[in-house]
């Protein structure tokens, strides 16, 4: 690795995403947006929801499931449970952070070298392409990480205000913390990484970024499994996760090295 | 040692284009053009070249480096100006020309950001954003970009396309500048006025490499000498006559007769002149066409085709 490269690309990746209202706004505001949103929603349903309209089994089931990681749980009264259930589904949410940022810096960055015809400019330098793509996903991982564990630190401050601080014990029991810590950076690369080669066969930034569905849909799909109680949430289910991700992260790896490199780029790239 | 040297260089699409079996030899502060039509395989050559893309067989050097195993040196060795100048528009002049010279070692960047945003008059610019300068302006800094390092080779793809005459005269005068300090230069254009103008010697290339010779040669070669005769008697009628009278190929156009000259001699127009006044044919002006390089060039491209 070639730190002088590799700096001098992040340096200009950052300078021209801050300086791109759309791409600035995504990577500091709608994080924010997303946790202030999914706080708004857990005090709205806390607050107003009558418990007898809902189907009480199907949540009881889910916060037996629940209370045998946090046993604290089950001795809460049932709106508490309640409460209880939806915030240990906050960190799944905050890891679309990574993910969103992870796929816009990819897609925006290489998309716009190919529409500005810098890519050949770049290539034509003493830079090798393996530091030009390490360059490229530290300029995405640094922010995309920064940015999850600010909302991270700000979710559990407000769960802490605005629901009680015993609340605040699933947020920052060691399962989260090593599903924050380890997960965020883990879905943050791989968002990158479908990013770029996405990005290969595409010349427009949204088409790109359509193929981010692929990593968020998932992740919704393991909220739902994780609140119905059908995959439990314990240290074993979020080393699992992380395990799985490192396969898929190394196999894009792979192929994305492959797809990035100079001969490619400039005669099979769209 | 020859600035380039390549052998048998090939480079085949799966699409069939590319280029085959290239082998040339480009002297130290020698101007190249390589010319050709689109899709000629003037850019993959260049690409190729400039260590961008492996070729297919055959192998080529740059100042005795491989472009396939010294790739990376390569790179500091030849300055490329693309087809396309792209910059990133939202950053300043000496920004852009920053961001490519730091991928340098041992440079010192700013001084030479200096002494080529003055060379190209483009100081007064350095702090405005790429997105303010015209066309011909942003060629001239990719030019800034090229030469940045001191290479010792500049490879120049198209560098006047599409740019308005006076700026295709500016960036004209600036390789001129630069023949004239001794840089060699392979410049890829489907211009023949600007291949003419440039070069020192000129590879005609459609899929391969079809002549190679200075820009007089090439013309020699394959234009024929024409003698035009204006003539108040140039009509189809009297172009039998004429024809029978000098044993000649000959044409009518725009009033003038259009008469081949089959020798070197100089006298032989005058000669020509004396057997049509004596044939009784009215000549009332003559001169000689003068030879273009679009001639030349059509020639061997159509003795290309007819093979």
């Amino acid at each position: 690795m070639n730190k002088r490269v590799v700096k001098n690309i992040i340096i200009k990746e950052w300078y021209l995403t801050l300086h791109d209202m759309n791409s600035s706004m995504l990577i500091t505001v709608l994080p924010l947006l997303v946790i202030g949103q999914m706080i708004l929603v857990i005090f709205l349903v806390f607050r107003f929801t009558n418990l007898s309209e809902i189907s009480i089994g199907l949540i009881l089931n889910s916060i037996d499931v629940a209370a045998k990681t946090f046993p604290f749980i089950s001795q809460l009264p049932l709106r508490e449970q309640l409460l209880s259930l939806m915030i240990m589904q906050m960190p799944l949410y905050m890891l679309l952070i990574p993910v969103m940022i992870g796929i816009y810096f990819a897609t925006f960055s290489i998309i716009e070298e190919k529409t500005q015809r810098t890519l050949e400019p770049l290539l034509a330098t003493p830079a090798s392409t393996e530091d030009i793509l390490l360059a490229k996903g530290l300029s995405a991982l640094i922010p995309a990480y920064a940015m999850t564990l600010i909302c991270y630190v700000i979710t559990v401050s407000a769960v802490g205000f605005i629901f009680g601080f015993q609340h605040t014990r699933i947020l920052l029991s060691y399962i989260w913390l090593m599903g924050v810590i380890f997960l965020s950076p883990l879905l943050g690369l791989l968002a990158f990484l479908l990013g770029v080669m996405t990005s290969a066969k595409h010349t427009d930034v949204k088409q790109a970024q359509n193929f981010s569905l692929f990593i968020i849909f998932p992740i919704f799909g393991l909220i739902g499994l994780q609140f119905t109680g059908i995959i439990p949430l314990n240290a074993l289910t979020i080393l699992g996760y992380i395990a799985v991700l490192i396969l898929i992260d190394y196999l894009l790896l792979k192929s994305a090295v492959s797809v990035f490199s100079r001969s490619k780029i400039l005669t099979n790239w769209k | 040692m020859f600035a380039i040297t390549t052998s048998n260089l090939t480079k085949l699409f799966p699409n069939g284009r590319g280029i085959k079996d290239l082998s040339i030899q480009i002297n130290e502060g020698e101007v190249v053009s390589l010319l050709g039509v689109n899709g000629a395989g003037k850019t993959t050559t260049v690409r190729m070249l400039s260590g961008m893309i492996l070729p297919t067989s055959g192998t080529a050097e740059i100042f005795g480096k491989n472009i396939v195993k010294d790739s990376i040196e390569i790179h500091s060795l030849v300055g490329l100006l693309t087809e396309t100048p792209g910059f990133y528009e939202k950053m300043t002049l000496e920004m852009n020309l920053r961001f490519f010279a730091q991928f340098y070692e041992n440079l010192d960047y700013e001084k030479q950001i200096d002494k080529y945003l003055g060379i190209f008059e483009l100081t007064d610019r350095r702090k405005e954003f790429v997105s303010t300068l015209s066309k011909g302006l942003k060629q001239r800094l990719a030019i800034c970009r090229a030469m940045i390092h001191e290479p010792k080779i500049l490879f120049f793809d198209e560098p006047t396309s599409g740019l308005d005459p006076e700026s295709a005269l500016s960036i004209k005068k600036i390789i001129k500048k630069l023949k004239e300090e001794g840089r060699t230069i392979l410049l890829c254009t489907h211009n023949l006025t600007e291949a003419d103008e440039l070069s020192d010697r000129i590879a005609i290339i459609r899929g391969k490499l079809l002549e190679i010779q200075t820009p007089e040669e090439l013309k020699k070669k394959y234009f024929k000498r024409i003698l035009v005769v204006k003539s108040s008697d140039a009509n189809a009628g009297n172009l039998e006559k004429v024809k029978k009278l000098l044993s000649v190929d000959a044409e009518v156009k725009d009033r003038c007769f259009n008469i081949a000259i089959n020798s070197e001699s100089e006298n032989v127009k005058g000669d020509i002149v004396k057997l049509l006044i004596n044939g009784g044919i009215d000549v009332q002006e003559f001169y000689e066409k003068e030879n273009t390089l679009e001639d030349a060039y059509m020639k061997v491209m159509s003795e290309e085709k007819e093979k």
